[in-house]
């Protein structure tokens, strides 16, 4: 079913929504919930929280494209679930994932207290834009949806190795992208 | 930084980015490496020797001589290769049977698509500087310790690579001077073989310098800061082998 249809379902407040949702973005949703809680349940519950969700914001929302709107919800549901988690191990592809990155950008000096989320995201937007789509979509598939190595270098058709090399050149990169911002001192 | 506040810009970031790396897939599934193919003919071929293997066992020259040919077609066809005791003897010797598939890449091989296949290849090199460049047949990459390259036997067209640990190269700022010595063993056919020696800034690889001297030096003013991988390509149609070589930074 097109994205219209299951929106205008949602607008009629038909629970068929949540169903074709379900239906059309269902795995997407649990592969990203669990790289994030690397448990079954708690990924079919966080996914089910953010149909929840997403059935509470449409409408007044009419989100473009439907997809990005439905993963950042349970995206955020599954980070407060696993931040609220505290017996989880460290084992999950988030886990490992925010491990690289603290490596990269963590540092005793930081100005993070000045720093919102919101204009590290400008920034790291910005920073996306100096990358090629291919090391984009690598970052973004690492970094957001959590995938592991395997996963992408499946998607973007090259090796683990290389893809473990391109990530590393671009968190080099980032490193020194926020330290000529300041963002790192 | 504490990862929780990336995490949270992350969930801020623009849905075009999530879109994106939603819709990517690779245009074409990665084609099998030329070191896969050259690998499966290598296979192949040991399969058919098999297969003669008692009309060999008859005749000690032509065991002999099927063996050799057999060796020389491998190192042939593998491009770069560490030297060792098998193919030690190839040193400074001249390529008979110099069968070179990965020449001849095939029809539906454009030029693009040869840039992909080296690139997917390697594992230093993400891109070239110019379209203009003469790439490589094939690309092995070799761990240079302590600054230390290998020694290597290489095949014409072949590009060999040198990292540190896990692929990296080295780091260099602006001002250094990145510099790569190296000496060839002497060749019993050509006095002076072709070596071009180029590097790698940051996985992009620039256009190399040809040397013929059977001892010489690279030097590179750094004007770049980033990360740099020296690399060497054979540029003759022989065997040619490098002693051990050194690459260091003069800051």
């Amino acid at each position: 079913m097109e994205d219209e249809k299951i929106i205008e379902l949602f607008f009629t407040r038909s629970e068929t929504a949540i169903r074709e949702l379900d239906s059309k973005y269902g795995k997407v949703c649990y592969s990203i919930s669990y790289n994030i809680l690397n448990n079954n349940l708690d990924a079919e519950e966080c996914v089910n929280d953010a149909y929840l969700g997403t059935w509470n914001a449409i409408p007044p929302q009419k989100p473009n494209p439907l997809l990005a709107f439905v993963c950042k919800i349970v995206r955020n549901v599954s980070i407060m679930r696993h931040r609220t988690n505290t017996a989880m191990k460290r084992n999950s592809s988030f886990e490992v994932a925010m491990s690289e990155i603290e490596q990269c950008i963590a540092s005793p000096e930081t100005v993070e207290e000045a720093l919102e989320a919101k204009s590290l995201a400008r920034i790291i937007e910005r920073f996306l834009d100096t990358l090629t789509e291919e090391n984009r979509v690598i970052f973004m598939r690492r970094y957001w949806f959590n995938d592991t190595y395997a996963q992408i270098s499946e998607r973007v058709g090259m090796n683990e190795k290389n893809v473990s090399v391109r990530l590393t050149r671009t968190r080099k990169q980032l490193r020194e992208y926020l330290r000529e911002r300041e963002v790192l001192v | 930084m504490r990862t929780e506040i990336f995490t949270d810009a992350m969930s801020q970031i623009s849905d075009r980015y999530i879109t994106e790396a939603l819709n990517y897939h690779c245009a074409s599934k990665r084609r099998p490496t030329i070191l896969c193919f050259k690998r499966s003919v290598a296979v192949a071929c040991l399969a058919v020797m098999l297969c003669f293997g008692t009309v060999m066992s008859v005749s000690a020259e032509a065991r002999a001589a099927v063996s050799g040919w057999v060796i020389q077609s491998i190192n042939d066809w593998f491009g770069a290769e560490l030297i060792t005791p098998e193919n030690r003897d190839l040193i400074g010797k001249e390529i008979i049977d110099n069968i070179k598939p990965e020449t001849s890449l095939g029809e539906s091989f454009t030029v693009s698509g040869i840039h992909e296949n080296i690139i997917d290849a390697s594992n230093v090199i993400d891109s070239v500087s110019s379209d203009s460049i003469v790439l490589p047949d094939s690309v092995s990459e070799f761990e240079a310790t302590n600054n230390t390259i290998p020694e290597i036997i290489m095949t014409n067209g072949s590009m060999a690579i040198f990292y540190q640990n896990d692929y990296e190269g080295w780091n260099c700022k602006e001002g250094d001077v990145l510099s790569f010595s190296f000496e060839k063993y002497v060749s019993e056919v050509t006095p002076n073989q072709t070596i071009v020696v180029g590097y790698i800034l940051d996985g992009v690889l620039y256009d190399g310098v040809a040397f013929k001297n059977i001892e010489d030096r690279f030097e590179l003013a750094i004007t770049e800061s980033g990360e740099y991988n020296i690399y060497v390509i054979s540029a003759t149609s022989d065997y040619l082998a490098l002693k051990q070589g050194l690459i260091e930074i003069n800051k």
